[in-house]
């Protein structure tokens, strides 16, 4: 090939991949996307009108800055090949902070964030102050591991120092029982491609939490194990590199299946535990007691016994709450995440004699945004 | 605007590029009175807006600066041509020096001399908190060296004020180098040539400095964030994180450097290097002439030769040599770290100079090449240290200070994770790559497989980096704050 030729080529090669991206940014920017699907967020949208105080103060540039990025065409394709580059040229374990262990996506973090720690052991505390103290309550906390942790211990990956974690909580939540489940699980009880736990594998947990707050476990003596659709989790479009998805699964018997849910926010109507409407949505682990719901109550009509146990949960509360609820006559489900305790606290009631389970996942409350994500 | 950004290469560049091509060069306006013809410079018109917006996008309200700096200097210029062999031209000349350099001086070290004298005199002087203009550094010294350069006769006065401000507001090499003399391009501004070939050429070395900023410098940058946070730190950690700032800095400000050149000469403009494989060196005075050619060079023919050079006694060669070298390290920051680093250097070349020079080219390359890295990896240690104390701590680090442990499981995974970034970039950092392709570009068969890979390269980086563009985060260039 002669050097004009080659010139003429690498300049039109060159032109045209930036015109033909131009050319797409301008459609980008008259019809943009409202959200990625695939991370699970809202996109950044252009400034609808350009100010000249917000060039001066240069808020109109950073949201055209952040929209460009946000809406450029292909975006999961250019993801993908980041990743894949990332992983297989480079020869890096993370992209984006993600990792592939055994197939298993697992966000890598070593921060031990005391502060969010202390927050934590604070709001629980004053929960404790306000409303179950000489209550004759039996107050228990426990802490889900992320996943990381197993890196960490198995793999030799960086890990929060999960020792120095429970330490302070300990510390921080001295009047509450500690409930150690850490043993009882490990990285195949999760699911690949999101940050959960399966509930078929976490029975030995459940069990471990029951036996902990002196009642009987699985009193119908067995589960049918339901393999409802593939999962897509939150790490399967954050990796951006297409895995497998997971097969998302729930346990039912006779007495779960007589449970009835009143969810607070709409009295008048109950949920199912397992709400298979929710499969098909953006994210199926909502299947569990219908997702992120403020206060759930769920009474058990086949109970044994009149105890209540509240649980203050996050998300991997709501796999776990029904399994606890057979030992119970009513399981009160809260989420301080959403509502202020002291509007939410009150509406269950004076807490007499009820069990209290404070159970959190580790990546919840080691949060620099711990302060952002609690009421 | 950033050149690793979706902004500047999707929407800026494109629309550059289309109004900059389709433009004639000059389009004849009117006849004069003499038969000549008044031209309008249409492409250097296009530039100097497109330059104006580049700069505007970041830096809205500093524009204002920057252009009163070029019209300062233009008339300072003509002031100096004007009035040359008189003394009017020396009041002109110090007139743009004393302006150009007490901008850079108000906006970029004000807060440092506060701080200074508050912690001398224990006085409580507000700190004027003023935002760095981008760039100031930059251009300051480039259009010093236009000014300079008419008062000695070494360059014409440019009485075109849209050529001149062109030339200082290039939007190629505007905020980060490197700093292109005057007389480089003064041919260039009036009359430039637009070929497949320099496009080709510039288009090419474009997209392997955008890569070597993105794919390697921010890979690095963001390994020495993640151990600097670490809460375990290790003898091995500092010195991974020392290789990976010293390559950071490196892939960083010579990828702009090569986007500079390559935007440069897409335009018609040949700027001179800035780096050439620094870290090959076996001294510390080979490294300076290889590294930010640019800045060493204007600090020789501006201040050291004009302060005697080394012409002068032996006292007088090392004031010369600390002026220059404290000057050096107080361009790059309002820190004592980086006045630090730059005595550091005149240490150094003063050592080289009266004995260790000759025991360098003595002893086997490999120990002086040893010393060099050794040099050069505590110097990039200090210079990207949170202040001196920060220093300290980071360096001590590297010899085990505080009795902190040789090696963790945690050190090893990130050594093993970014152990094929570092091959890279070592290997980048040397020119083996360059010499390989000569070499195959030598046999005739060699050259014609690579010049059918070049445009796939091209394509399959643009590719690439896009796709961090895409999935990334902000990284500024580090040269920015200079």
């Amino acid at each position: 090939m002669c050097d004009k030729i080659k010139n003429i080529v690498v300049t039109s090669v060159f032109s045209a991949f930036l015109a033909f991206f131009a050319i797409m940014c301008v459609y980008g920017y008259f019809n943009p996307e409202a959200t990625s699907v695939a991370e699970r967020r809202p996109l950044a949208q252009f400034p609808e009108e350009i100010t000249w105080e917000g060039i001066v103060d240069k808020t109109d540039i950073s949201k055209f800055e952040s929209a460009s990025v946000d809406q450029f065409p292909f975006r999961e394709f250019f993801r993908g090949i980041k990743a894949n580059f990332q992983y297989n040229v480079l020869g890096l374990k993370e992209n984006n902070k993600l990792t592939i262990i055994d197939g298993q996506i697992i966000k890598v973090e070593n921060t031990l964030y005391e502060d969010s720690l202390n927050a934590a052991g604070k709001k629980f505390n004053t929960i404790y102050d306000r409303y179950l103290k000489g209550k004759n309550t039996n107050v228990y906390f426990s802490i889900i591991p992320d996943k990381s942790y197993f890196a960490g211990e198995q793999f030799g990956y960086p890990s929060v120092d999960y020792n120095k974690l429970i330490e302070i909580m300990k510390e921080n939540l001295s009047e509450m029982e500690y409930i150690d489940i850490m043993n009882s699980l490990e990285l195949s009880d999760y699911y690949k491609t999101d940050t959960h736990w399966s509930q078929d594998k976490i029975i030995d947990v459940a069990e471990k939490i029951s036996n902990a707050m002196g009642m009987d476990f699985n009193p119908s003596g067995y589960y049918d194990k339901h393999e409802v659709s593939d999962f897509y989790g939150v790490y399967y479009g954050q990796s951006a590199i297409n895995p497998d998805p997971d097969k998302i699964v729930y346990l039912s018997n006779e007495i779960l299946d007589s449970c009835i849910v009143y969810d607070y926010e709409n009295l008048s109507k109950t949920l199912p535990i397992y709400n298979l409407d929710k499969v098909n949505g953006d994210d199926a682990y909502e299947l569990f007691l219908s997702g992120s719901k403020v206060l759930l109550r769920i009474e058990n009509p086949n109970a044994t016994t009149d105890k209540s146990l509240v649980v203050f949960r996050d998300s991997f509360g709501s796999s776990l709450a029904p399994l606890l609820a057979e030992g119970y006559k009513t399981v009160y489900v809260a989420d301080i995440r959403y509502m202020s305790p002291y509007q939410l606290c009150p509406m269950i009631g004076d807490f007499t004699d009820m069990d209290v389970l404070f159970i959190y996942s580790a990546s919840v409350i080691n949060s620099p945004d711990f302060n952002k994500t609690f009421k | 605007m950033l050149f690793s950004s979706i902004s500047f290469l999707f929407y800026f560049l494109v629309g550059v590029l289309a109004v900059y091509f389709i433009m004639p060069f000059k389009i004849k306006i009117f006849k004069k009175s003499n038969g000549e013809y008044y031209y309008f410079e249409a492409k250097n018109f296009v530039l100097l807006i497109a330059s104006l917006f580049f700069y505007f996008y970041g830096e809205p309200i500093y524009t204002i600066l920057m252009v009163s700096t070029i019209l300062v200097n233009y008339i300072a210029g003509l002031f100096v041509d004007k009035f040359r062999g008189t003394v009017w031209s020396k009041v002109a000349l110090w007139v743009s020096v004393i302006i150009s350099l007490g901008s850079l001086g108000f906006f970029k070290y004000a807060d440092f001399f506060i701080t200074n004298i508050n912690a001398i005199a224990h006085s409580e002087i507000k700190l004027l908190s003023l935002a760095l203009p981008i760039g100031i550094s930059f251009y300051t010294f480039q259009i010093l060296s236009y000014t300079i350069d008419v008062y000695r006769g070494e360059a014409k006065v440019q009485k075109s004020f849209i050529r001149l401000a062109t030339y200082v507001s290039l939007f190629p090499q505007l905020i980060a180098g490197p700093i292109v003399r005057y007389t480089t391009v003064e041919a260039e501004l009036s009359e430039r040539k637009h070929t497949f070939s320099n496009f080709s050429y510039g288009a090419t070395r474009f997209v392997i400095g955008l890569s070597k900023k993105v794919l390697i410098a921010d890979t690095l940058g963001g390994l020495a964030r993640t151990l600097m946070g670490l809460d375990e730190k290790t003898v091995v950690m500092y010195w991974i994180y020392a290789i990976a700032v010293s390559f950071q800095l490196y892939f960083d400000f010579s990828g702009y450097s090569d986007m500079a050149i390559g935007l440069g000469r897409i335009f018609g403009f040949q700027f001179l290097e800035n780096f050439n494989y620094p870290f090959i060196s076996k001294s510390v005075a080979e490294f300076w002439r290889r590294w930010h050619m640019s800045l060493g060079t204007w600090f020789r023919d501006y201040v050291y030769i004009p302060l005697g050079g080394n012409r002068v006694s032996k006292f007088r060669w090392i004031f010369n040599t600390l002026a220059v070298w404290f000057l050096t390290g107080f361009w790059h920051g309002a820190d004592w770290t980086f006045i630090f680093w730059g005595l550091l250097f005149a240490a150094l070349l003063m050592l080289e100079k009266f004995f260790l020079g000759n025991i360098l080219k003595k002893i086997p390359a490999v120990f002086s090449h040893i010393y060099v890295v050794f040099i050069i990896l505590i110097s990039f240690v200090l210079f990207s240290a949170n202040g001196m104390s920060g220093a300290i701590s980071d360096i001590g680090g590297m010899f085990g200070a505080g009795g902190i442990p040789f090696w963790s499981e945690t050190t090893g995974y990130y050594l093993l994770s970014y152990g094929f970034v570092l091959i890279f970039a070592l290997i980048g950092s040397t020119p083996v790559v360059k010499n390989t392709v000569l070499k195959i570009k030598s046999f005739k068969t060699g050259k014609l497989i690579i010049d059918i890979l070049e445009p796939i390269f091209v394509v399959a980086m643009l590719l690439i980096v896009t796709s961090y563009f895409v999935d990334g985060s902000f990284s500024p260039f580090l040269y920015f704050r200079f």
